[in-house]
């Protein structure tokens, strides 16, 4: 496998343990390069463990982790100089200026791109001088987004970046930074919460719950598959067409089903069927199949 | 290194309310001279003294402070990703914020200290009398171990995991280990080697400090628990490499052999063929061993834990040894064992608590042991029960110079005790009170007293505890010797002046001297009880002094002559020499008699070995009826 082929990010079997409590359990998943990549998950569904111990800030309790092609545990400080990471937590100092944040990473990064981040600043409203603890939630975000990218990274990792943004933030950040970086072919990783700003630009979407990557696709099929069947029968006209349903309920006299195998030819099997008087199908947004996939009514 | 730097250099830049603290604070000398009440101190003395004690007080509570927060305060506010997310190496986090550190601490010492002892160097050096070099030594030393101490149990307690408890544990090991490594090289009397054994211990523990922080964050990372679970394995398994390596060698500087003793001494009783030999041990700096010796067989049994070999007594037929084992190197009270002398045995406790500076007897058959403590209580156990026979408080003791005692018979004690007479206005006057300690009647009777002119006083008894012999050295240098009544005090007659080594009591009461005649042929002149003279001439000698008395009238003379000593073994009944063996020494001194417990002599079986040493430095078992000599030990 040439280097082109060699996924950005390789995560195999990680298992991440604290004490008795598995925050991980057996996680896998591959980021194709140029891609990305969202990590959908509820809180503690053990995005921020994965994604620590594949950047080699933690050691898991069992599996591997690679970037870029090497053992990111082993060669963290080299792989670093390629990868921007903006932390879910504002883990900066909070006493550091702006200014000496940014001194402090032209030290440490032959590729630090001064301009771009003086430029970048400017566009958030944000100034060089106010210390790093006096900034907003939002603003911190935004400075340490700054100053990742302002390293040009071959992959950025965002841990929830949208996390404290406003709404106008946050449609920036997708719609211009992250699509601008998509288009440069830069691999991008990113856990969050926002799953209507992620829809728009994930080429891939993996969903955790309960430590599990429990889905893990291109979002195109994914939406194809997915989709929500109201029909006026009992569920088991579902499994008589060969559904396979994520969540199931009733609807008035009928059933609502979300069903992960949907195609138009079975669909047209379930409404010719002879119990079933009408039925119509919609299409689904991503948050729709998350809650239908990670929510408290899921199937299992 | 570049990496290192850059993390120096961003803490050191966070750190600048510290560094004005620290200068606001290098004032306060300068304006507590204008305070109204201090005016009356010397201004400078002032500026010096409080300069020095704030810079002190401040750049150690700092270092304590940024030991504890340097990395203990990110890992637990979750800061750590912060570095771990950058091309930064851990061991360039570790030693780069220890740099900072260590930078801060001597910057913010210097700004404080600096102003204050240039107001006043001299006074500053008249008021803490130390070198600067070395003060700056030892508060750079505190300052740095309180750093890493501080970072070391900042890491643990902040990562409130439930391994800390392992860490208290593993914490007192460590500590009992220390005291385990060090103690046994204070019971040798050993302070250079325990100095340097401890300095190398500290340096260890230092180093392992220093490194433990790269360490830490090479295996722990960003995670608070992990950096504790790294931290911990580290430290202790790094430590227990010390421990083993310092108990390796501290097993090794006990484990001297008598063949390991550099210039044994060697102190033998009368009786029996065990000696104790001591001193310090081949490659083993100041550390002295300790030995019981049996010269016939060359048996040797370690004694360790005591206090010192004049903490000891040997019982009279020299078949048994009692001695003090101390708790620890500077206690006061110990506990008293006892120990047959035979190869292989141990010493047994008598749970009998005693004193440093006691003294022990025991009864002529070794069923009963005297103690006399340095209060001056003596007390009579006996040996098969363990039990405290009788108990009295001799009066004066406290003062006295020396205490001799034995048992007059089963059941008295007889004891001599030499005090300064406060009554008297001659400071120089000194006398000997003579008590004995019944045990039947459990009273305590004053006999005697015997008055001397110094301080400078031997007393040694006759066999039988009837007669004794003093000799006083008077302040001119001038010995004087008297055969008193040994219940009394009374003078009985003059003996023959001489000093201590050359004038003996023999065990039927005779008085044994060594003279010459202003020229170097020397005599041994024994003037009897009944008041005979019989001189033995004994040739030209340089030096003389007894060794032994053995029974058929027979004594043992150490003599020096042009070139070497010899052993000189004469026949006093019938005023010949028996046997002269050259190039031979005796290795017991022989001055138990004057400075042992039991001030009795007594006559040694024929047969019995003396230890002796040749000029090729080897220790010899001799015969000295038939000069058959035994190489022991070789030196």
């Amino acid at each position: 496998m040439n280097q082109a082929e060699t996924p950005a990010i390789r995560i195999a079997g990680m298992t991440v343990r604290y004490g008795r409590r598995v925050a991980v359990d057996a996680a896998s998943l591959e980021v194709p390069r140029g891609s990305v990549y969202a990590l959908l998950g509820r809180n503690g569904a053990g995005k921020s463990s994965l994604v620590r111990c594949a950047l080699g800030q933690q050691r898991a309790s069992s599996g591997s982790a690679e970037i870029l092609g090497q053992d990111s545990w082993k060669h963290r400080t080299h792989l670093m100089e390629r990868i921007g990471v903006v932390a879910e937590e504002a883990d900066a100092p909070p006493e550091m200026r702006v200014q000496q944040l940014a001194d402090f990473h032209a030290r440490l990064y032959s590729r630090w791109d001064g301009k771009a981040f003086d430029s970048r600043l400017d566009r958030f409203g944000i100034s060089k001088q106010p210390r790093y603890g006096d900034l907003s939630k939002g603003q911190k975000k935004q400075v340490s987004l700054a100053l990742a990218l302002a390293t040009a990274p071959d992959l950025i990792v965002l841990d929830d970046p949208t996390l404290g943004l406003d709404v106008v933030a946050r449609k920036s950040l997708f719609e211009e930074v992250i699509a601008d970086l998509a288009d440069r072919g830069t691999t991008i990783f990113l856990t969050t919460h926002d799953l209507a700003g992620v829809e728009a630009i994930a080429d891939r979407v993996a969903i955790m719950n309960g430590g599990r990557i429990v889905l893990d696709e291109e979002l195109e099929t994914l939406k194809a598959r997915f989709r929500r069947i109201r029909f006026s029968a009992q569920p088991l006209a579902l499994e008589a067409a060969s559904f396979r349903t994520a969540l199931v309920r009733s609807w008035g006299a009928g059933t609502e089903a979300i069903v992960s195998n949907y195609d138009d030819l079975t669909f047209e099997r379930l409404r010719s069927s002879a119990t079933v008087q009408s039925a119509d199908v919609s299409a689904m947004s991503l948050e729709e199949i998350f809650i239908a996939v990670a929510g408290e009514g899921a199937n299992s | 290194m570049t990496h290192a730097l850059a993390i120096a250099r961003r803490d050191l830049a966070e750190r600048t309310s510290v560094f004005i603290a620290a200068a606001v604070l290098a004032v306060v000398p300068f304006i507590l001279t204008l305070v109204p009440g201090m005016t009356s101190f010397s201004r400078t003395d002032i500026i010096t003294t409080m300069g020095t004690l704030l810079a002190v007080g401040f750049t150690l509570g700092l270092a304590l402070v940024l030991g504890v927060t340097m990395i203990g305060r990110d890992l637990s506010e979750k800061r750590m990703s912060f570095y771990f997310s950058k091309p930064i190496a851990a061991p360039a986090i570790w030693f780069g914020k220890l740099t900072a550190a260590v930078l801060s601490l001597a910057i913010c010492f210097t700004v404080l200290f600096v102003p204050s002892y240039f107001a006043g160097t001299t006074s500053w050096q008249k008021s803490w009398n130390v070198d600067l070099p070395i003060a700056f030594a030892i508060i750079g030393t505190v300052a740095l171990a309180l750093l890493l101490f501080g970072h070391l149990f900042g890491t643990m307690f902040r990562s409130k995991s439930p391994l800390v408890a392992l860490d208290v544990v593993l914490m007192v090991v460590t500590g009992l280990a220390l005291a385990g490594i060090i103690r046994p090289l204070l019971e040798g009397f050993a302070v250079d080697l325990t100095v340097r054994v401890a300095f190398a211990l500290g340096g260890a523990v230092l180093l392992i400090l220093l490194a433990c922080g790269a360490w830490q964050l090479s295996k722990g990372r960003a995670d608070r628990k992990q950096n504790h679970v790294a931290l911990s394995r580290f430290v202790w398994s790094s430590m227990a490499i010390v421990l083993a390596i310092g108990g390796a060698f501290t097993a090794w500087v006990v484990s001297a052999s008598p063949s390991d003793l550099q210039k044994p001494e060697v102190s033998q009783p009368d009786q029996g063929t065990w000696s104790f030999i001591y001193g310090k041990a081949k490659h083993r700096m100041d550390y002295n061993a300790l030995f019981a010796y049996d010269l016939a067989t060359g048996d040797s049994i370690r004694i360790n834990g005591i206090r010192s070999w004049w903490s000891s007594g040997f019982s009279r037929d020299g078949k048994h040894v009692v001695y003090v084992k101390l708790p620890d190197f500077r206690s006061g009270t110990g506990e008293l064992y006892l120990m047959p002398l035979q190869a292989g045995a141990k010493g047994e406790p008598l749970h009998i608590p005693v004193t440093r500076g006691g003294a022990y007897t025991f009864s002529d058959d070794s069923t009963r042991l005297g103690l006399i403590d340095a209060d001056g209580i003596v007390s009579v156990y006996d040996l098969a029960s363990r039990k405290a026979l009788v108990s009295a408080k001799i009066p004066m003791s406290n003062t006295a110079n020396r205490r001799r005692f034995f048992f007059a018979s089963p059941d008295v004690v007889r004891v001599y005790v030499q005090t300064p007479q406060y009554g008297s206005l001659k400071l120089t006057e000194f006398a000997v009170e003579i008590y004995e300690l019944d045990l039947r009647t459990r009273a305590l009777a004053h006999t005697g007293t015997y008055r001397c002119m110094t301080k400078n006083f031997g007393l040694t008894v006759s066999n039988d505890g009837t007669r004794a012999l003093t000799v006083e050295r008077d302040d001119t240098g001038i010995s004087h010797a008297n055969v008193i009544d040994a219940r009394t005090g009374q003078l009985i007659a003059p003996a023959p002046a001489a000093s201590m080594m050359k004038v003996t009591l023999l065990a039927d009461g005779s008085v044994a001297a060594l003279t010459n005649d202003g020229s170097d042929e020397w005599s041994l002149n024994i003037h009897g009880a009944d008041g005979s003279d019989r001189t033995t001439p004994l040739g030209k000698l340089q030096k003389a002094y007894f060794v032994r008395q053995l029974e058929g009238g027979r004594i043992v003379i150490a003599g020096r002559g042009a070139k070497d000593w010899s052993m000189i073994v004469a026949d006093y009944a019938h005023g010949t020499i028996l046997r002269r063996e050259e190039n031979a020494h005796a290795a017991s001194f022989g001055y138990e008699q004057w400075y042992g417990s039991d001030p009795r002599r007594s006559v040694a079986a024929a047969d019995q070995p003396i230890a002796m040493t040749d000029s090729d430095r080897a220790l010899y078992a001799w015969q000295p009826l038939t000069g058959a000599k035994k190489k022991l030990l070789q030196f």
